[in-house]
């Protein structure tokens, strides 16, 4: 699906000491499966999230998503790729606060219309929200529900790829072990990328990549075969 | 893009928002409800006053030249040969002199010590056909000066007639018994009433050569001109005032000449100068309403930045963004248009309870304040919105 050639990011390009984010690597990523991401903090795990979505465009290299070169879309293209084919979950919900649970789902919604608010609703429940929370706002929700929020948002238009960046970092680890769950069983049908620094929530990933310093290297073999799922 | 669901999901959206920060919403809209409010029952005030003087100025003879003269060593007014020679001017279809006094009237044995009189011809009649409530008016027959008809206004009937037989009763009028054969609706103007004052039994109205031979010296000081063609109205007037002018000696001191449709275009102009002025305090309230809702919109969407990051991570164009702040800025200052439109209305609904006037409910300055206000959230939206959809979605999202 992904086929990254001599990827390259520099922050700041107008200072003198240019600091690599990503230092020019390959890297190819298939259909479907639930890809770990794993590295040091600073090490340019967002970076090359934000690359592969759009969000950024790399100061080098290509990016061919389906064949289809990334690097020289124009912002239209990139708004309606990320709308179409991509879903996000972030380290922090980012739930709206004035809206209740049902709506934050919608906000991703590229139809506003009653069958969507259902699939929504359908959506919450599958992820174990219940009816009397529909309403809630953010405010009245725990951090575990308020992120299952924020993943029934990135489903909700059956994205090809989602893009997770450290989800379950600001959560317990029984809700941690929860999220990856629902991610693993979408990674069955689409890619699932994670980035997180915590490894033992890795154990259900299909291939792990490691990161340092704006570096990538495949550290799959690094966790035994039958620890993982 | 921006189509109709986009629209409704937006409105929604800026009115849950206006909800969540209702003081602060109110507080913005403050500056567009005093500004559309002030507009709104100012004008409305101006319209109705400047109405009642027109009114007024119609009722006291629109289409009509007024010739006034004062007394004087030399002339003490004009006589009946210097009235033909006015009527024979060109463009004129004909006069009616008013000659006033006041004296005393008896009814039985009742007397009233102050009675207006008033004389009039029957051309007076011809043009003012609607003044007449019952009976009638005065003919021909009654204009030989020894008839010893009038007509008698409601106020007399109220003061001097009540529970009496009005339509063939008797009152004796500066020593002569004259027989009532009409009831008149005088005028109830501004001016009247300024003038009215508790003694007055009424006003009566009588041929004018009765009323000539009551002041006893046979000259008119007072008269309306009644114009063939409206048209013509200041050409006549011209030649109107010559014509005077040839009576009086070429001394212009004594006489006035004046029309009271150039009266009302004055009123008229200071209507509309009194309502630009209005309009000018009126727009600067607005410009500093405007102000407070680009304040509140640009507070808004720098407290709403992880909002607008998420919206644009998830796709969202920043066409759509700008579309929902504006949407927003116009929803705030249209509530607050429509707010200050009632508030506006109910002002000049109780000033004219208040001046006694009549309450016009304008259409156009409702559509005027609604206009005002969306092009205010529009034109103070604008900037904030646009800032809102240039932000970066990641730098958006990472602000704290
Ligand atoms: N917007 C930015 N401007 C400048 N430097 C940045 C920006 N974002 C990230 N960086 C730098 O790029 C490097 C990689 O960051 P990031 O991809 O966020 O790492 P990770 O997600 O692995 O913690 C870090 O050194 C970070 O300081
Ligand atoms: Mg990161």
């Amino acid at each position: 699906m992904f086929d990254v050639k001599q990827i390259c990011m520099i922050y700041d390009m107008e200072k003198e000491e240019k600091l690599y984010a990503l230092k020019g690597f390959d890297l190819q990523l298939p259909d479907r499966g639930l890809i770990g991401i794993i590295g040091p903090s600073a090490s340019g795990k967002s970076t090359l999230m934000y690359c592969l979505s759009t969000l950024k465009i790399p100061t080098e290299g290509s990016i061919l998503y389906n064949g289809r070169e990334l690097t020289n879309c124009t912002n239209v293209e990139r708004d309606d790729l990320r709308r179409r084919e991509f879903g996000f979950i972030f380290q922090k919900h980012y739930l709206v606060p004035y809206m209740s649970a049902v709506e934050n789902v919608m906000v991703a919604a590229n139809e506003k219309d009653k069958t969507m608010r259902k699939k929504a609703e359908e959506i919450l429940t599958k992820l174990g929200i219940r009816e009397r929370e529909f309403s809630k706002k953010p405010a009245k929700l725990s951090g575990g529900q308020c992120q299952r929020v924020a993943i029934a948002r990135a489903v909700i238009n059956d994205p090809k790829v989602i893009f997770a960046d450290e989800p379950t970092a600001s959560l317990d680890h029984e809700n941690a072990y929860n999220v990856m769950k629902i991610l693993k069983e979408y990674s069955l049908e689409r890619l699932v990328l994670v980035v997180t620094h915590d490894k033992s929530i890795l154990k259900d990933c299909d291939r792990i990549l490691e990161m340092w310093d704006g570096e990538i290297r495949d550290a799959s073999s690094d966790i035994p075969e039958k620890e993982r799922g | 893009m921006l189509n109709f669901a986009v629209v409704g999901q937006s409105l929604r959206m800026a009115l849950q928002n206006i909800r969540s920060n209702r003081m602060r919403s109110f507080l913005t809209m403050l500056g567009i409800i005093i500004g559309v409010g002030a507009v709104i029952g100012l004008v409305t005030i101006v319209q109705a006053v400047s109405g009642e003087l027109m009114g007024e100025f119609s009722d006291l003879g629109a289409g009509t030249i007024s010739v006034q003269t004062y007394a004087s060593a030399m002339k003490y007014g004009l006589s009946d040969k210097d009235m033909e020679v006015l009527a024979n001017v060109e463009g004129v279809e004909g006069l009616s002199p008013t000659v006033s006094l006041t004296t005393t009237s008896v009814v039985g044995k009742e007397v009233y010590e102050e009675t207006n009189v008033e004389g009039k011809n029957t051309l007076y009649f011809q043009h003012n056909s609607d003044i007449i409530l019952s009976g009638r008016a005065f003919n021909e027959q009654d204009m030989s000066g020894d008839a010893y008809v009038c007509i008698v206004d409601q106020s007399y009937v109220k003061h001097a007639l009540l529970g009496k037989q009005v339509l063939g009763g008797q009152i004796l009028l500066h020593g002569y018994r004259y027989t009532i054969v009409g009831i008149y609706k005088k005028s109830d103007n501004m001016m009247s009433m300024m003038m009215d004052d508790s003694t007055l039994a009424g006003t009566i109205l009588v041929p004018y050569k009765n009323a000539l031979t009551m002041t006893g010296n046979g000259v008119v000081n007072s008269l309306e001109v009644y114009v063939e063609d409206s048209a013509d109205m200041t050409k006549v007037e011209e030649r109107l005032r010559a014509t005077m002018k040839n009576l009086y000696n070429e001394n212009d001191d004594f006489f006035s000449v004046y029309n009271f449709s150039s009266l009302m275009d004055m009123v008229d102009s200071a209507t509309s100068m009194m309502s630009g002025l209005l309009g000018g305090i009126a727009s600067i309230s607005l410009l500093v309403g405007g102000i407070g809702i680009m304040n509140m919109m640009l507070v808004s969407v720098s407290e709403r930045t992880k909002e607008i990051g998420l919206r644009k991570a998830l796709g969202a164009t920043p066409g759509r963004i700008q579309a929902q702040f504006m949407i927003e800025s116009i929803v705030l200052s249209m509530v607050g248009g429509f707010i200050g439109i009632v508030l506006g209305e109910s002002i000049a609904m109780i000033a004219a309870k208040l001046m006694d006037t009549k309450f016009v409910f304008s259409v156009g300055a409702i559509m005027l304040g609604f206009g005002f206000s969306a092009a205010v959230g529009i034109i103070f939206g604008w900037m904030p919105a646009k800032r809102a959809s240039e932000l970066n979605p990641i730098d958006a999202l990472r602000a704290e």
